[in-house]
């Protein structure tokens, strides 16, 4: 009879912290809450990690030409990466606009 | 666990193959290479490879990004890397050519032991682990931007 070896799986942080699994966002714990941080905190950290990324992604580009990096692969991630995060910004923006919208139609 | 993980996991694998695929055609291109540097035929080379964890591979691509936390999942992620690149330590082969300016005093010459159909099956080994990488690679992407779609 095969012995099963368990890996004990973490049960997911509680839906509210507010941490980003984006590479170079401050880290967290997960569950915990960031009650203290606004909305535009938490925008103002995205727009930081968005350039961050951007950032890297272009000094891997660089990197990639000069011939100091010979993965290519890491310059397509870095670019990839970069791209999901400003997509994840456009996201939320949208979302907000969208609550703005929401609370502009309310009847006084 | 975030899938951006997963991306670099499969990057090493990349790296490892691009690797591999440079010592191939190192091994091809000196099929019959019978005077070296050092002395003596071409020696075959291979690479091992061997897991690296999660953590060190963050740091070595990373170093600005010490200290992530890290769960009891992530410390089983793995990725690879090349842990030696051995030369092959098998006699060469001996072929009789007493003209040949490298001949030794028998008249034989020591030709490396490569085989070129084995080596050109280790390349398209390499090659498919190269592809299936970069698929692992695009899937997780493909994940990420379908998650971005949630309340479209």
């Amino acid at each position: 009879m095969a012995r099963i070896d368990l890996i004990p799986v973490p049960q997911p942080p509680v839906a509210g912290s507010a941490s980003l699994s984006l590479p170079g966002a401050p880290s967290a714990a997960p569950g915990a809450l960031r009650g203290s941080e606004s909305f535009g905190d938490m925008l103002s950290n995205l727009l930081s990690t968005t350039n961050d990324l951007q950032i890297r992604a272009s000094e891997q580009s660089q990197a990639l030409l000069s011939g100091e990096s010979k993965n290519i692969h890491e310059t397509m991630i870095a670019l990839e990466k970069a791209n999901v995060s400003f997509r994840f910004l456009n996201q939320v923006r949208n979302k907000a606009l969208e609550a703005y919208r929401e609370v502009q139609r309310m009847q006084m | 666990m975030d899938l951006f993980q997963a991306m670099q996991i499969s990057a090493s694998g990349l790296t490892a193959q691009r690797i591999r695929m440079n010592i191939l055609a190192s091994n091809l291109a000196n099929a019959n290479t019978t005077k070296t540097p050092e002395g003596g035929p071409f020696r075959r080379k291979d690479v091992y490879f061997q897991t690296i964890g999660l953590s060190e591979l963050s740091a070595r691509s990373y170093p600005r990004e010490a200290g992530r936390f890290e769960d009891e999942l992530d410390r089983q992620l793995q990725g690879v890397q090349v842990s030696q690149v051995v030369r092959d330590a098998r006699a060469p082969r001996l072929v009789y050519d007493p003209n040949h300016p490298d001949a030794n005093k028998d008249g034989y010459i020591a030709l490396p032991n490569i085989t070129v159909i084995s080596e050109m099956v280790s390349m398209m080994n390499s090659q498919r682990s190269f592809e299936a990488g970069v698929t692992a690679i695009n899937a997780g992407k493909s994940m990420v931007n379908k998650a971005l779609t949630i309340g479209r």
